[in-house]
């Protein structure tokens, strides 16, 4: 809903039409700026048949066939205000935006709100650059959260491409569209190597801190939390009784903790090596190893979870300059 | 290029609709083509409509074949070509129903759609009534909401698209009004047809042989229509002028200008003036029908040396035209030329003729005394009218007057001519209407090609030309009433008694009331014809002038001016309107928030309003105190349940305060 004034000739730029205004951060209110209207093909089809009925009619002179003629140019006339009428006033707002893999197909969520009492009917909205429109209505007071798919390359952010609003409603002989940028943004992790190679084990400096007494899988005590301790390991009663969030400190079984390191990670260049240290972060969360990321200039220290494999997958979709 | 297939659902959605509408807009062809062309189409709906519920094959590409040869045979059948306006329409119709069978993709069903709109201007060639004109506006509806059936999602009902339909027709209106009345007509036709000469109807034709008006002479069809500017003529003045026959073959009455006629002095100015507009219905000659005697009429006509009036063109249009008639008028001289051919007979007349001019010669010689003699021997002897008299076998003149003795208007108008060329008066037979049906509804006369007539002029030395009617001699009623006359299976008219009359004063409530309807309805066609059909280059050019355009420039202005004004409006009353918010501090909120956005101060969605107020401060250290006071507030109305009108107006207060900018 910002209105920021338009320079002319930002105005009068072509690309507008289809790749639409400068990425703002939303909600966007789809205005008569926004908005643009043209004939198409079927609209073409009826403007001849429109021609021929009017040639007849003066051939004949024939009223009716007049009258009938200036009426369906009336109706046509009133279908572009229809199709116009059917986009604006929606407003757009940007929704969640999970990481994914590259390779997977970003999802990207739009709320469409309709603050007016006129239900929106046949609208379509599609990304830039992909082939599928998603094809729904809005109801009066309505909003609908639209679920866009957008192809992913390499990992690093993914801006959300031009969505473009379309319809053709009621008659399908204009077509009405807005496109628009919205700021937001997907995170596209590297994408997974395939299986096979196992990380390397490497002598851990810290290691000797540890305490190495008592059994195996034996329960020694309790930490401080940290974001990416395991959620199952939270001495949950502590929390009920005021006492903090602590985390049960095990000793032993879990020896196979890992410690990845960009410098011990085989691969051909940059991106292989990245590929390699995600598919060990996946393995090590699946098999519930508690891991310590180490990439040039970035090091995150042991955990195990949902926030630690997040903070390490970043580290590793945003390396590099 | 291919096309998409049509999605199952969207054709199971939209195709009953779309049958129902093609139906219709067949229907009223079923009155002018023979039944199997419309039939065509209703057998392609019915299939299809069968095609989808699964109950018959969708039509294979043999069958399409089959079919398509079929529908050419049978429009080749009926009218041996393919074009013209039964030909050509026939052709139409096969097409659409064809194409509705082979339709596949989402561009062949709009096709399909297109192609049913030329269908219901193709009726437009056979009746340009009011009731047709109705029904293609509900036929229209009916392919609009097909449209938008295909258009409007899956939350579109039937009566939703329907309603849509029609309130999009009704809102197109005002710009087709528009439109017609102002977009430049150009005249027609930009090419002809053989065949679309005989469109036009007409009880008359350019020479008179008896028999030839007969054929039209039961039509109810209006040839024209008379609206007067005071008083009415009484029903025996209303002779409508045609034109007039000199020359006759001992068969067939000819103008017969061979030579030109020697210009004619302007008719004497004598008794009462009429004045009166006709309405004339496009019969493609050149006729126009005047009171007699016409003395002033528009500068496009011209008025022929026997006293009607022509056309430059042919009228294949509705025409109005103004014109005045003074009766009592008349020419006072008579050339020897006219003279000479006004007594024209072929060779010898019979034998029978001659006794019996000879005997009424004998008692009085006087040229107005001889016709009225003759009127008397028609109404003496047993003449009879009749619609459809018997043929006549060897000198038609003789054979009619003393053998049959039954024949109409034109017998007896063609019979007195020659009975006066005979006995030395010069005679010549004059075509046109008689009489007319008043409307009291519309306060208009209506005449009807039943109303063609003839009748007899001779000259009177002194007097000029004078009309003898000799019809009226056998059947006054034909003359001086207004009457629905029906021919028995004789062909003898049988005229409404005063018995009849009685009777059908019994029933006479509901009669009444049915004629009063039918009068009124003719009012409503006459307005129609006059305002809407007869709306042509010239009418248009006329009331253009009055509308002080006069050149293109200020149409384009008006034309364009008047078509933005209605889409302003559609627009104004279309605009999508946002919800009012029913709370007055929240909407005094949002009004302010807005004034922040507008700085690119936006709050998100998941963000409250202290928490927004908070990083506004931060962001804006100038905003700080104001927006920290008016959110406070606000907060205290909404939530502290301090809602009392001094507070809102406190908060509006402190609203204004923030800078837009």
């Amino acid at each position: 809903m910002i209105s920021v004034p338009m320079e002319w000739k930002e105005r009068f730029d072509l690309r507008r039409f289809f790749s639409g205004e400068k990425a703002v951060d939303g909600p966007i209110r789809l205005t008569h700026r926004r908005v643009f209207i043209v004939p198409n093909r079927r609209g073409f089809g009826l403007a001849l048949l429109l021609a021929i009925q009017f040639l007849a009619a003066v051939n004949y002179s024939n009223n009716l066939a007049f009258i009938l003629t200036f009426l369906l140019a009336g109706i046509a006339m009133q279908s572009t205000l229809y199709a116009f009428r059917n986009l604006a006033g929606l407003s757009v707002r940007r929704g969640k935006a999970p990481p994914v893999f590259a390779g997977e197909p970003a999802r990207f969520e739009l709320h469409l709100d309709n603050p007016s009492g006129i239900h929106r009917l046949g609208l379509g909205a599609r990304l830039a650059g992909s082939a599928t429109t998603i094809r729904f209505d809005v109801a009066p007071g309505a909003t609908a959260t639209l679920v866009l798919h957008a192809e992913t390359g390499k990992r690093g952010w993914l801006p959300l491409p031009t969505v473009t609003f379309d319809t053709c409603f009621p008659l399908g002989l204009f077509r009405a569209w807005s496109p628009i940028n919205l700021r937001q943004r997907a995170l596209v992790y590297p994408r997974p190597a395939p299986a096979g190679i196992e990380p390397p084990v490497i002598p851990e400096l810290s290691a000797g801190t540890r305490p190495s007494h008592g059994e195996e899988e034996d329960f020694y005590g309790f930490a401080g939390y940290r974001p990416g301790d395991p959620l199952k390991r939270i001495h949950w009663k502590g929390v009920a009784k005021g006492q903090g969030v602590h985390v049960k400190q095990y000793a032993g079984g879990e020896t196979a903790e890992l410690a990845l390191d960009w410098q011990y990670t085989p691969g051909a260049d940059i991106e292989a090596r990245l590929s390699r240290l995600c598919r060990w972060v996946l393995d090590a969360e699946a098999a519930g190893t508690p891991y310590s990321l180490r990439l040039p200039g970035i090091a995150i220290p042991r955990g195990l979870g949902e926030t630690h494999r997040a903070r390490c997958l970043e580290a590793l979709a945003l390396f590099g300059p | 290029m291919t096309h998409p297939p049509l999605p199952p659902e969207l054709l199971r959605r939209n195709l009953p609709l779309l049958c129902a509408a093609l139906a219709l807009v067949v229907t009223p062809h079923a009155a002018d083509l023979p039944l199997d062309i419309p039939g065509f189409v209703w057998l392609a709906c019915g299939w299809r409509l069968a095609a989808l519920d699964r109950k018959a094959p969708i039509p294979s590409r043999i069958s399409l074949l089959l079919l398509t040869l079929a529908g050419a045979g049978l429009v080749y059948l009926h009218f041996h070509k393919f074009y013209g306006r039964e030909g050509g329409t026939a052709l139409f119709l096969v097409g659409l129903g064809l194409k509705l069978l082979e339709m596949r993709s989402l561009r062949d069903l709009y096709l399909v759609v297109y192609l049913a709109l030329f269908v219901a201007v193709t009726e437009y060639l056979f009746s340009q009534s009011i009731p047709i004109a109705v029904y293609t506006l509900g036929v229209v509806t009916l392919l609009m909401s097909c449209l938008i059936g295909l258009n409007g999602g899956e939350s579109l009902s039937l009566a939703g698209r329907l309603r849509l339909g029609a309130k999009m027709v009704m809102q197109a209106i005002p710009v087709m009004v528009v439109l017609f009345l102002l977009l430049p007509r150009i005249a027609g036709p930009l090419w002809k047809l053989p065949e679309d000469e005989p469109a036009g109807k007409t009880g008359l034709s350019d020479s008179m042989e008896p028999g030839e008006i007969s054929r039209l002479g039961l039509s109810r069809e209006t040839a024209f229509r008379v609206d007067f500017e005071g008083a009415l003529p009484p029903p025996r003045e209303r002779y409508w002028r045609g034109p007039v026959f000199w020359r006759f073959d001992g068969r067939r009455w000819t103008a017969g200008y061979d030579e030109p006629l020697p210009a004619r002095q302007p008719p004497q100015t004598a008794g009462a003036t009429y004045r009166y507009a006709v309405t004339l219905e496009p019969h493609r000659r050149r006729w126009v029908f005047p009171l007699e005697t016409v003395e002033t009429f528009p500068a496009e006509l011209t008025r022929a040396e026997d006293g009607f009036l022509l056309a430059a063109e042919p009228v294949r249009e509705r025409r109005r035209y103004v014109l005045s008639s003074r009766p009592a008028a008349t020419f006072d001289t008579l050339s020897e030329g006219e003279r000479r051919r006004a007594l024209q007979i072929p060779g010898m007349p019979d034998e029978r003729v001659r006794d019996l001019v000879n005997g009424w010669l004998l008692e009085n010689p006087s040229a107005e005394a001889m016709a009225h003699r003759a009127l008397r021997h028609f109404r003496e002897e047993p003449f009879i009218y009749s619609l459809r008299p018997p043929a006549i076998a060897g000198d038609p003149v003789a054979g009619f007057l003393f053998d049959t003795r039954r024949g109409f208007c034109e017998h007896y108008a063609g019979a007195f001519v020659y009975l006066m060329r005979v006995a030395g008066i010069p005679a010549r037979v004059v075509t046109g209407y008689q009489g007319g049906h008043w409307n009291p509804v519309g306060h208009f006369l209506e005449v009807a090609q039943a109303d063609a007539h003839a009748w007899a002029e001779i000259w009177i030395d002194g007097n000029g030309w004078t009309r003898f009617d000799p019809t009226a001699a056998v059947a006054p009623e034909r003359i001086e009433r207004e009457l629905e006359f029906a021919a028995g299976a004789d062909g003898a008219v049988v005229f409404a008694s005063p018995v009849a009359q009685a009777w059908g004063d019994r029933l006479s409530s509901l009669r009444g009331l049915m004629r009063d309807a039918g009068l009124m309805w003719d009012a409503v066609d006459h307005a129609w014809v006059q305002w809407v059909l007869a709306y042509g280059p010239e009418n248009q050019g006329r009331f253009l002038e009055r509308l002080g355009v006069v050149d293109w420039n200020r149409l384009v202005y008006w034309l364009t001016g008047l078509l933005g004004l209605l889409a302003l409006i559609s627009f104004a009353l279309l605009w999508p309107r946002s919800r009012p918010v029913a709370d007055p501090a929240l909407r005094l909120y949002l009004r302010v928030a807005g004034k922040l956005e507008r700085q690119g101060l936006v709050r998100a969605p998941a963000e409250g309003m202290r928490d927004f107020a908070a990083r506004v401060a931060h962001t804006r250290p100038d905003l700080a105190e104001p927006f920290g006071r008016f959110t406070a507030l606000f907060l205290a109305i909404r939530y502290g349940g301090t809602a009392q009108a001094a507070a809102l107006e406190r908060l509006k207060a402190l609203g204004r305060d923030i800078p837009s900018r």
